[in-house]
């Protein structure tokens, strides 16, 4: 039951973006067409699933046990970062189609503050290994449903009436800001 | 290109937070107080400053296929540096900034300035461009945490770094009136909406003057 | 002076460094060269951004 409250919490109520603030970045420069939004959500997931397993694996059992602990940051950042390369280079190999619809967001994760952000969380938060997989699906997941909502709202917003000042990123985030007052009010739930 | 044009840049033509729109998850997330801003603003001035160098000393010897990773390396040790160092002398700074010191690793800003002007120009002139970068870089945070501060909590204070007891100041305007809004994620979003509209006016009007004067 | 400090920098850099070319040895499939998805976005780390491809046309000539 801890495990559900804790993907749920992670999802929602501590959403990466609207919560965190992770991965602002991508949600304003990517978020134009929903579908793109939502191939960037599936490309973000796999990446974070997996590095959020190989880099607690890494902590606990290369780090430890050879106290050297003062490189985790460095360790979790290289790794991240081949990572993203390896599955770029498979997807380029394997599959065209897949390359073409998810290939292009894969360098932009590896500067991407959400990935490094949850491995440096789940080290700081002390989960367990089952606790750190159910967070590495829960916070892309909950990254996925803002960006594919945001796209939504951004193509109605695109059309609308907006002063002039305010057209392009000013009214994006302002929208962000409500949709992040939104998941405020079920904080209670967790 | 002249010296001080170099450093200029940074402040508010290329301001890294409200022209070019990088390394906006740390904007957002520390401009909760004043002081966790200026914090900030030092450690990435810290960071930039001895990457760019560093990065524009060592041009010359990195082979042109893979300096993005070595930049990555270079840029993650400083860091952990400044990350251990922070730890040490300013403790509370280091409580309340959290996890988004280390993550300047992969704050868009170094890297891109990493790549973009280090690796191409001398290391003067890249001190000057990390300097002018870093102190934009604190100049937004400061006037978004000015905002969300005064608006949030109805004043503001200041802490010296180093030791948390010491209060520079700590003004308290109007506590009653506070919109606790502004403390919280929401209104860091709309706060740095507001504002990047009004660096959107001002640049419409600066067309606007433009084009009125071609017409003539 | 902890030795394995020095050991496993070298094995992740190493590690890095190796699938970094591999990716970058590797050509993308046709039809994946305009990816104007990416027009509006300053990360210049990225892959794909312009400025590669302007260095890569001008070290052609």
């Amino acid at each position: 039951m801890e495990l559900v409250s804790l993907f749920i919490g992670l999802t929602f109520v501590n959403n990466v973006v609207l919560s965190k603030f992770y991965a602002v970045c991508p949600l304003l420069g990517v978020s134009k067409k929903p579908k793109n939004a939502l191939n960037m959500g599936y490309a973000v997931t796999f990446v974070i699933f997996v590095a959020s397993i190989v880099t607690y694996a890494l902590y606990y059992f290369v780090l430890e046990p050879l106290k050297i602990q003062y490189l985790d940051l460095i360790t979790f950042i290289l790794v991240i970062a081949s990572l993203v390369q390896f599955v770029e280079m498979f997807l380029k190999k394997t599959s065209p189609e897949i390359y073409k619809a998810m290939g292009v967001y894969l360098p932009l994760i590896t500067t991407n503050c959400a990935v490094l952000g949850v491995a440096l969380d789940n080290i700081s938060a002390g989960y367990n290994f089952i606790e750190a997989a159910v967070a590495g699906l829960a916070v892309p997941i909950g990254f996925t449903i803002v960006i594919y909502v945001f796209a939504t709202i951004r193509e109605r917003l695109d059309i609308a009436d907006v002063p002039a000042s305010f057209k392009g990123t000013p009214i994006a985030l302002i929208t962000a800001g409500i949709m992040a007052c939104a998941l405020a009010g079920i904080a209670g739930l967790v | 290109m002249k010296k001080f044009d170099i450093f200029k840049k940074g402040l508010f033509v290329e301001n890294p937070i409200f022209v070019l729109l990088l390394g906006l998850c740390s904007a957002l997330a520390i401009t909760t107080t004043l002081t966790n801003a200026i914090g900030m603003g030092m450690a990435v001035i810290c960071v930039l400053i001895m990457s760019n160098v560093i990065i524009s000393l060592l041009r010359n010897i990195i082979p042109n296929e893979i300096r993005i990773p070595v930049f990555i390396v270079i840029i993650a040790t400083l860091v952990k540096c400044v990350q251990m160092l922070m730890n040490a002398y300013t403790p509370a700074l280091y409580e309340s900034l959290g996890v988004f010191i280390p993550l300047i690793v992969v704050n868009c800003i170094i890297l891109g300035r990493a790549e973009s002007f280090a690796s191409k120009n001398g290391v003067f002139d890249s001190l000057l461009d990390a300097l002018g970068m870093g102190l934009g870089y604190t100049f937004a945070v400061v006037v978004i945490s000015f905002f969300r501060e005064l608006i949030g909590t109805g004043g503001l204070s200041l802490y010296n770094p180093f030791d948390a007891s010491q209060v520079i100041f700590d003004i308290k305007i109007f506590a009653d009136y506070s919109i606790s809004l502004f403390t919280q994620p929401a209104g860091a979003f709309i706060t740095l909406g507001c504002i990047l509209a009004f660096v959107q006016f001002l640049n419409i009007r600066k067309e606007n003057k433009a084009k009125k004067a071609e017409v003539k | 002076m902890n030795i394995w400090a020095f050991v496993w920098m070298a094995i992740l850099v190493a590690v890095f460094i190796g699938t970094y070319l591999w990716n970058k040895n590797t050509p993308k499939p046709e039809g994946c060269e305009d990816m104007s998805e990416c027009s509006g976005c300053n990360n210049i780390a990225c892959s794909h951004h312009s400025a590669h491809h302007e260095e890569e046309i001008n070290n052609e000539h």
